[in-house]
């Protein structure tokens, strides 16, 4: 068995020992291509140099350096480091991400032309630590953005921002702890917010404080699976979303927030789509909200609001108030539908 | 059992091998070639030259007449030197060959004023 043992882990290191990466370093960025992928790198006029479908300007280029590195396929890193930010960019996706790094704000557009019959679904992990920086991503097809012990802080917008309509899956890998929060006078709509349809899983915990909007904004739904989301702070409601809301596992405790601690309302005031029911549907996990403003609730819902599962501390003291504009007295509760 | 254990490194090691660049072949709009390991391979960009350095040496390329590179698992020549400074090549028999020449599948010998290392030719 030692034997077999010994020959196996000697292959493993003799296989991992081959990889050979040339990374192009762009300021901040390093676009990291394997070298068997590479195939044929064309120099244009002398001004630029072609790799795997990537034009780069060589005035920009700050070196091409050939290691041992390995990078997944489908890969962009990004990792926060106090008043900067570095990414590395998998080979393979470079020709359809453009990064732009100012300070510790990151910026990465998509290419429209990124599917299933080009690159497919590219993965972004965000790490490490800054006081005032963000991470904005736009596109047009479905992601995946990991937190993986995050820090981040933003004194001028969100901190974590997605412009993309589709299925955006937010990963917050067991035993990692992030955090994010923003400051005051912001126009974003959440700490974290994301206008596709945000899924949550991953059992770590992902912490926020929210002093410009809500802690989390979904414009369109949000799924949550097995991570603990703790709001300590938000300035208007902890989650609000569109379309619906749904819970099997994981912890959300909200607390000091403005308005109602889970809002879920319809995306469209009419020809809904079937999913577009304005439903809060929890079945497992844990929820706690403590929530003091007037007339607030504590889960708040167009919809239905369905409850088969889990644990549910909810504490409301706001009163109620009389709503001049719909002529009618609103009150707190722990549930309104 | 130690034959199978025998088979499976040789296998295992043929396939890293396999794998393995050994170095960036650079090819001019003539079609002329310059090769250069990889170890310790860098490429910096200044004016109009491509200064491409490896643990051995350096040499510059006009960007200019450059048209590509790619990866290559054989060097048509093993040895970069910097401008002006003596290296002298030799067999593992001792016997001493043109280092500007293209060398045949081997091991070599490098002696310059940074040293003396052995290389491999494939």
């Amino acid at each position: 068995m030692k034997t077999w043992l010994t020959i196996l882990a000697a292959c493993g290191c003799v296989a991992a020992a081959s990889a050979q990466t040339l990374n192009v370093q762009v300021g901040n960025v390093t676009y990291a291509f394997a070298a068997e992928q590479a195939g044929v790198m064309p120099f244009g006029e002398g001004i630029t140099l072609t790799v795997q479908g990537r034009e780069f300007a060589l005035a920009d280029v700050a070196q091409v350096y050939v290691d041992n590195s390995v990078v997944d396929d489908n890969t962009v890193a990004v990792v926060f480091e106090g008043s900067t930010a570095s990414v590395v960019v998998a080979g393979n996706v470079a020709q359809y991400v453009d990064v732009t790094v100012d300070g510790a704000n990151v910026s990465v557009a998509q290419s429209a032309l990124v599917s299933d019959d080009t690159c497919g679904e590219i993965k972004y992990t965000l790490s490490g630590s800054s006081a005032d920086g963000s991470f904005y991503l736009e596109g047009e097809f479905k992601a995946t953005v990991t937190l993986s012990d995050l820090n981040l802080t933003s004194l001028s917008t969100a901190p974590v921002s997605v412009k993309n309509g589709k299925r955006i899956k937010f990963k917050v890998p067991d035993g990692t702890a992030s955090y994010l929060a923003d400051a005051a006078g912001g126009s974003h709509k959440g700490c974290l917010a994301c206008t596709g349809h945000s899924e949550f899983s991953g059992s770590g915990t992902l912490t926020i404080a929210c002093a410009t909007g809500h802690g989390i904004y979904s414009k369109e739904y949000i799924e949550l699976k097995n991570t603990t989301v703790v709001i300590t702070s938000a300035a208007k409601d902890g989650i609000n979303c569109n379309q619906y809301f749904t819970m099997t596992s994981g912890s959300v405790s909200i607390d000091n927030v403005g308005d109602d601690g889970l809002q879920v309302s319809f995306k469209d005031d009419t020809d809904r789509e079937a999913e577009d029911t304005g439903t809060a549907t929890i079945s497992g996990g844990s929820f706690a909200a403590n929530v003091t403003a007037t007339a607030a609730k504590g889960i708040k819902a167009d919809g239905d609001i369905n409850i088969s599962g889990g644990e549910f501390t909810i504490s409301v003291s706001g009163g109620g108030e009389w709503d001049a504009d719909a002529l009618k007295t609103k009150a707190s509760a722990c549930l309104g539908a | 059992m130690r034959k199978i254990a025998f088979l499976l490194l040789m296998a295992c090691a043929a396939m890293a091998s396999a794998a393995d660049f050994a170095g960036l072949v650079f090819t001019d709009q003539s079609g002329a070639t310059t090769s250069v390991a990889l170890d310790g391979l860098r490429i910096t960009f200044e004016g109009d030259k491509a200064v491409v350095t490896n643990n051995s040496g350096s040499v510059e390329l006009s960007l200019s007449s450059l048209a590509s590179m790619e990866f290559t698992t054989t060097l048509s020549t093993a040895v970069v030197a910097v401008e002006d400074e003596a290296v002298e090549v030799y067999t593992m028999t001792g016997v001493r060959v043109d280092a500007q020449a293209s060398l045949a599948p081997g091991i070599y010998i490098v002696k310059s004023t940074r040293g003396v290392s052995k290389i491999v030719v494939r």
